[in-house]
């Protein structure tokens, strides 16, 4: 009886977490599989979308070394801003949640990039 | 070979990054040839390591590890294939760790907040001085040349915290709770935190198995802790184990917590803490030099702790409550507690300690408590995962012995 129940507990234990993660590792495997091929670059645009073709072209046509301020065009970009900064680095980088604290900041970057999902521009404020 | 290689590999990326970020924080260049003095002193720590005795398997066994090898496999490819694409690995993680092999310093303009965004600014950094190294080595600062890195703590932690169950359980129920862990979706199949992430959970917990491990293999010098006839062996351990406590505690700001929670579990030397204070030490040291930027305060929180009492039900209720949720955590957390009721020794204590704590730290948060909730509980419930899988091999040895 107590082996019934150990086994039992085992696959309480085991299987519902083997159904909820398998639908994910599926997906996990399908994307890596569809990546084959590609160069990194590729990958990386297939995995962040289109946010990340503008920052390596800003990062080729901006001036070298030069400061930028990222700021998100609406509040659920904040996290394409941040990880802007990421991709821009070793570029310093700085995120400003609106023009106004961009403005107030003491010595905020000269080049301001609006930030949303799709792209990133570079923008007067 | 596979325990002793695991044990080995967690030693040398702990000892790299802890004696990394003591060397840091005193000013100490972080070049290659700062590495290549940190990977002999990782090999003499690893060399104490012995290989131990190989256990026989059984059919459950084999059959419960294939099924732990599916997610591994998956990590794998992923890791091979896949950029990094999770939030605080790019946003907080990865980024410190560019910085480092850049800057060769954790008191550069980066940390200083002169340059980049800077997250949570005074994060110990035992992962990023590590995966800097990595850096350092190939030349590159591009983050695939350290993803092999967390996929092989991953696996490791897997592999060390199966170790653990072994000598409290037995093989076969070690290979089982082991390929539940490695099937938790919070594992397996969460993005942020999860196995393919750059987060630095996984490496807590996995050095969390390792001092879990090196308690199982030792329980009975803990009962001899107040003895005056301590042998050398008793000592090199205590020593060991302060060690393994270091690495948990520089490697997230919860890892102290963590810390204590083993400390106590274990009752080995008060010796085991020198490690950790002199880490400690170096980290408020280096921290006194690094503006808080993006970040808690929590001594300054805690501070207010009296008149946030009031937030404790609704704290409780944000982490518990996630305990139940099916499709993340199956019966897990059940399981877990049905073994605390068997247990009701120093294991659930410790358990229900950091628990605790992690209640707390929403009850005092300036954040609204949901929404930290919504971000970040079932990530410290996994640091839980170590101590529920222990309590769960306590409480099959239980059912065995009764």
């Amino acid at each position: 009886v107590r082996r019934l129940i150990l086994a039992i507990a085992a696959l309480v234990l085991v299987v519902p977490l083997v159904i909820e993660s398998g639908p994910a590792l599926l997906f996990t495997t399908r994307l890596a599989l569809s990546l084959r091929g590609k160069t990194w670059e590729e990958r990386r645009q297939v995995a962040f979308g289109g946010y990340y073709r503008d920052v390596v072209a800003l990062n080729r046509t901006l001036p070298a070394g030069a400061s930028v301020a990222l700021i998100p065009r609406r509040p659920e970009d904040r996290d394409v801003a941040m990880f802007s900064v990421y991709h821009f680095y070793p570029r310093p980088a700085r995120v400003y949640f609106s023009v106004d604290e961009w403005h107030k900041a003491p010595e905020h970057p000269r080049y301001v990039v609006f930030v949303d999902h799709s792209k990133l521009e570079v923008g007067q404020p | 070979v596979i325990e002793w290689l695991a044990v080995a590999f967690l030693y040398a990326v702990g000892s790299i990054g802890l004696l990394g970020q003591i060397a840091g924080a005193l000013g100490i260049p972080l070049t290659l040839p700062t590495y290549g003095v940190l990977l002999l002193a990782a090999l003499v720590v690893v060399s104490f390591e012995k290989v131990p005795k190989r256990e026989p398997q059984t059919p459950i066994a084999w059959a419960a590890t294939m099924l732990t090898l599916l997610p591994i496999a998956v990590l794998i490819l992923n890791t091979v294939t896949t950029p990094l694409s999770d939030y605080d690995g790019r946003v907080t993680w990865m980024l410190k760790a560019k910085a480092i092999a850049r800057e060769h310093s954790i008191t550069g303009p980066f940390f200083k907040g002169q340059t980049s965004r800077n997250a949570h600014s005074q994060y110990p950094l035992l992962m990023p001085v590590a995966a800097a190294g990595i850096f350092e080595v190939t030349g590159s600062d591009d983050d695939r040349v350290v993803r092999p890195l967390y996929s092989l703590i991953a696996i490791a932690f897997l592999i060390v915290l199966r170790a653990a169950m072994q000598r409290v359980a037995g093989v076969s129920a070690a290979a089982v709770i082991t390929a539940a862990v490695a099937w938790l979706p919070q594992f397996a199949a969460d993005n942020d935190g999860g196995m393919t992430s750059g987060y630095s959970d996984l490496p807590m917990i996995a050095f969390v198995s390792l001092a879990l491990l090196t308690v199982s293999r030792e329980s009975e010098v803990g009962s001899r802790a107040g003895d005056s006839r301590l042998t050398a062996h008793d000592l090199r351990l205590s020593w060991r184990f302060g060690l393994q406590l270091a690495f948990v505690a520089c490697v997230k700001n919860e890892g102290v917590v963590l810390a204590i929670a083993l400390f106590f579990l274990a009752r080995f030397l008060w010796k085991s803490l020198l490690p950790v204070a002199i880490t400690l030490a170096a980290l408020a040291f280096w921290r006194a030099h690094i503006p808080l930027e993006y970040d808690e305060n929590y001594p300054q929180l805690l501070r207010h702790l009296g008149a946030k009492v009031s937030n404790y039900p609704e704290a409780a209720s944000a982490l518990l409550s996630r305990m139940l949720v099916f499709r993340v955590w199956g019966a897990f957390w059940i399981l877990a507690a049905i073994g605390a009721l068997i247990e009701r020794k120093r294991l659930a204590v410790a358990s229900v300690f950091v628990l605790f704590v992690y209640i707390t730290t929403y009850a005092v948060t300036n954040w609204t408590i949901a929404e930290l909730a919504v971000s970040s509980a079932h990530r410290l419930l996994l640091h839980l995962v170590p101590f529920a899988a222990m309590l769960m091999a306590v409480s099959v040895r239980y059912a065995r012995s009764r």
